[in-house]
């Protein structure tokens, strides 16, 4: 059925994006310490999205930031909740699979905060009694992987049709010990930080209402879902990476919105640079 | 502004993704409007809740379009069901749907206790949503509005294939897609075709059901041109 | 829930797919003897491996680490495959609960690469060197995981597992080691950024070559779909190599077949596991030589950079005990050292294009002509840390072949 393709769409999306990185970069030409992989801080690395690459899953999405790949399946949603879960609303099970080995303490983390941050977007009244599943595979890690595997999930949830109040964005910012942040840290990144925090918000959303918010008006409205923190770090430091990932999350709103619009026209890989 | 003919939403056929406020009602008076799948009203603004186009069918029903492998039942929607249970009062159908669909013993034209159809496990049906909400399950019926059995009831034979919804749609609309054009130039096949993304397929000779078959599934990507390029040479192959 | 139920068929899809058969046609258009199309991608890391065949698709990874060997095998390394049916494959797999169809693959895909059964004392097809993978006699050796993962259950997971397993374990890189220190017992891991890791020796690659039967077992498909099986009379796999050696023949229960059409089968399954060894050997050849090409492409622009202390991934300095790793492999409380480990910084130019290359050149032992210049150069080159190359998870797992 749905089958992805194998070539990228590598089009006016990532020229424009990369347009703006290198404005954004002189803007930041104080942060001269670009980071090891050559980004600078707030750079992401490549996304690519692919829409339902597998057959039997009702929907799927293979999602990656960098060499952080995960692949997160939908099946539902079908009839009955387990015991213990209310019927008067859909339930939604999480099963997370790491690349090797048993799922651990945080694994099990994982499938909780995953868990959680789902309900919160999903329109659990639509389908009562009903429990949808939803499996996660860990294809690549480097690094920022909770965020990644939110952002897949949430694809794939989209792509099975699965009613959702709003999309959920996430991101890994990443606190240094001179308290500077970097956003969608890779794994080496990881091992040299202080802290670090990993952020879901909504995403921004187009309105045919005649009154246009502004840029910031419209980010603040858009409350944090979930966050998940490491590390001790300053007050300063967590709002500052509240700022720095809510406008990240701006940009992967934008891509998801890009990559859920393809699907209209054929199930291509989307990639581009947020 | 005639507060009967409210002004269409600016995202009219636009694409919308789940959050996008596709209506304020803030900012009308007066209005009737019906949403259709995809939508929810959220206190003063009416909220897209999946990701697809935007449609408005004049003069005030709006709904999101989109294309998935499950279903959800919409009244007088034409699907293909499958036979899972047998009750007393009911047959118990999966339509790819949230929970199995009622099929009434009794919902088939002339049917009384004493003629009630005989269908085994994994019977295939094509028959009609005619109730569908969210609490109960939906109710199915293999007559029309009139009574009369129409083409509804058990297909025999064939080869049945699921299909995505928006797949489904394609083939039925009109004019005829390109791809049942150029199949039906040269074979002749029964087609059946429900909106809940399943396509049953008959012909005299497996091979044209299996050309077919291929064709229709390998035609969801594919252009008008692409599609009618791939029939010609799945049918090179067949001759 | 009737959605955890294996998929059935209707009425019609049974009727068709048989009545089909009769004249050998196969509702995807395929004829009786064609194998669905095949694909062999590699990830990032050595060692992983995603395979489709049609609609199917499993993804192999394989990881190893230091053990003490068995007793009664002190020379050789140990090998075990997992294999979980992910509920991602299929709505009828349930999490953490494998199923006989679990069990049978990985038992048919282990027997193909197993070296020695020590369960049942039997010598198997021996594809994987074990002996290769002694680094102490009793002491220290490699112990080889492979994790299969069934991503999508579009039928004969079998032969794509198989063929996953085969991928993964010819990508797959250990670190060498050496052995020194006053008792000669005492074993130095090198860093793969300092010396190339080592692949395994592999024998050969038994393909696992799936068969169904219909009606009383006188059709016969091969590779056949999860539809094709849902209706089958029974099934046979035979694991062959390209030198038409049998590995192994697995055929439980289901209709019987006569031995004129299994010595059938088993000419057709020569041909077909000769088409896809060559078909894995090019995927993996490819593979190294592109990461090889990496390597080289990035050396200049790394060695530039080489005085980037500050990023240090890990701290130079004496040698560390890796505790971590090895004194859970091995409890008799030897020191394994580590090299001093390198300087760990990600070199690239701000101008190149960042983020689309790849930061795991290490090159392959087949490709020293071109990146072995000098150990130096390949230090200052990856990111990977010994941490990644030395795997030290499920450290307490010492019976892992048992769970295969």
């Amino acid at each position: 059925m749905a089958k992805q393709g194998e070539e990228g769409f590598l089009g006016f999306l990532e020229l424009h994006d990369r347009r703006r990185r290198h404005a954004g970069s002189d803007r930041r030409r104080r942060m001269e310490d670009s980071r090891a992989d050559g980004r600078n801080p707030n750079q992401l690395r490549p996304f690519s999205c692919t829409r339902n690459p597998l057959d039997r899953a009702h929907g799927s999405a293979r999602w990656a930031q960098g060499d952080t790949i995960v692949l997160a399946a939908v099946y539902g949603p079908k009839p009955g909740t387990r015991k213990g879960e209310n019927p008067e609303k859909a339930s939604i099970e999480v099963v997370w699979k790491p690349m090797t080995g048993q799922i651990g303490k945080q694994e099990k983390e994982y499938e909780m905060t995953l868990k959680r941050t789902l309900q919160s977007i999903c329109l659990l009244t639509v389908h009562p009694n009903t429990t949808t599943s939803v499996i996660l595979q860990v294809v690549g890690n480097d690094g920022s992987l909770l965020p990644c595997a939110i952002n897949a999930c949430c694809a794939a949830l989209v792509f099975a049709g699965i009613p959702l109040k709003h999309l959920a964005v996430a991101i890994g910012c990443g606190v240094l010990e001179d308290g500077e942040v970097i956003l969608d840290t890779n794994k080496a990144e990881e091992q040299q930080l202080k802290s670090f925090a990993h952020l879901v918000f909504p995403n921004s959303r187009k309105s045919a209402s005649s009154k246009q918010p502004n840029q910031k008006e419209e980010d603040s409205e858009r409350g944090l879902i979930t966050s998940i923190t490491h590390g001790v770090m300053s007050e300063e430091d967590y709002f500052s990476c509240i700022e720095r990932g809510l406008a990240a999350s701006s940009r992967i709103s934008d891509f998801m919105r890009t990559t859920l619009q393809k699907q209209a026209a054929g199930d291509e890989e989307l990639k581009a640079v947020v | 502004m005639d507060s009967r003919k409210p002004p269409p939403s600016a995202l009219v056929d636009n694409h919308v993704v789940p959050g996008d406020v596709v209506l304020d009602l803030a900012e009308m008076t007066n209005q009737t409007i019906k949403l259709g799948a995809g939508l929810r009203q959220d206190c003063d603004t009416i909220q897209a809740t999946s990701a697809g186009r935007l449609r408005l069918s004049k003069p005030n029903k709006y709904w999101v379009e989109s294309s998935q492998k499950r279903y959800v039942p919409s009244v007088e929607d034409a699907v293909l069901g499958v036979v899972v249970d047998t009750k007393p009062d009911n047959f118990l159908v999966d339509i790819k749907g949230p929970s199995l669909a009622f099929l009434p013993v009794l919902a088939f034209e002339g049917g009384t206790r004493r003629n009630i159809p005989k269908f085994e496990i994994g019977t295939l049906i094509y028959a009609r949503v005619v109730k569908a909400n969210s609490i109960m399950n939906p109710e199915l019926s293999c007559m029309d509005a009139t009574g009369k059995a129409a083409e509804f009831g058990q297909l025999k034979d064939g080869y049945m294939f699921d299909t995505s919804t928006g797949l489904s749609r394609m083939l039925l609309s009109s004019p005829t897609c390109p791809v049942l054009e150029a199949l039906g130039k040269k074979l002749s096949f029964e087609i059946a075709v429900g909106l809940n993304g399943r396509v049953w397929v008959n012909a005299p000779s497996p091979s044209n059901v299996i050309v077919v078959s291929n064709a229709i599934i390998k035609s969801e990507s594919l252009s008008g041109i692409g599609q009618r390029s791939m029939v010609e040479s799945l049918l090179e192959r067949l001759s | 829930m009737d959605h955890h139920q294996r998929w059935r068929p209707t009425v019609n899809e049974r009727e068709f797919i048989e009545r089909a058969l009769q004249s050998d046609l196969r509702v995807d258009g395929r004829r009786p003897f064609d194998f669905r199309r095949l694909k062999i991608l590699f990830g990032r890391e050595d060692g992983s491996a995603e395979v489709q065949l049609g609609d199917t698709r499993v993804m192999g990874y394989a990881t190893a680490q230091l053990v003490q060997p068995y007793k009664d095998r002190p020379n050789e390394g140990t090998l075990a495959i997992f294999t979980e049916f992910s509920p991602m494959a299929d709505p009828a797999f349930e999490p953490g609960r494998p199923g006989e169809s679990a069990i049978e693959l990985g038992r048919v895909v282990d027997r193909g690469l197993r070296w020695w059964s020590p369960e049942i004392a039997v010598w198997e097809s021996r594809a994987v060197d074990m002996e290769s993978l002694c680094v102490v006699a009793g002491k220290h050796v490699w112990s080889v995981r492979v994790d299969l993962h069934i991503l999508d259950n579009g039928g004969n997971l079998i032969d794509a597992a198989n063929i996953a397993a085969l991928a993964a374990l010819s990508t797959f890189r250990r670190p060498e080691c050496t052995v020194g220190g006053e008792d000669g017992q005492q074993v130095t891991v090198h860093d793969p950024e300092v010396r190339d890791p080592l692949p395994l020796t592999i024998h050969h690659l038994p393909i696992a070559v799936t068969f169904a039967y219909f009606g009383e077992g006188n059709i016969m498909v091969i590779d056949p779909t999860y539809k094709e099986e849902a209706v089958m009379g029974g099934r046979m796999t035979a694991t062959i190599n390209s030198n038409g050696d049998v590995c192994s023949i697995q055929k439980a229960g289901g209709e019987g077949v006569m031995s004129s059409v299994i010595m059938q089968c088993l000419r057709i399954a020569s041909v077909k596991a000769a088409d896809i060894t060559s078909k894995i050997k090019n995927e993996v050849n490819s593979y190294t030589s592109a990461k090889a090409l990496q390597k080289v492409k990035r050396l200049p622009a790394s060695a530039l950079k080489k005085d980037n202390a500050p990023d240090v991934a890990m701290k130079e300095g004496s040698d560390v005990a890796l505790e971590t790793q090895s004194t859970k492999a091995s409890s008799d409380g030897q020191q394994i050292n580590k090299e001093p480990p390198s300087v760990v910084k990600d070199n690239k130019q701000e101008d190149v294009e960042p983020m689309l290359t790849e930061c795991n050149p290490e090159a392959q032992s087949e490709s020293r002509l071109t990146a072995g210049e000098s150990d130096e150069k390949q230090e200052v080159i990856s990111p990977k840390s010994l941490k990644d190359a030395v795997k030290p998870k499920h450290k307490r797992k010492k019976k892992q072949h048992k769970n295969s």
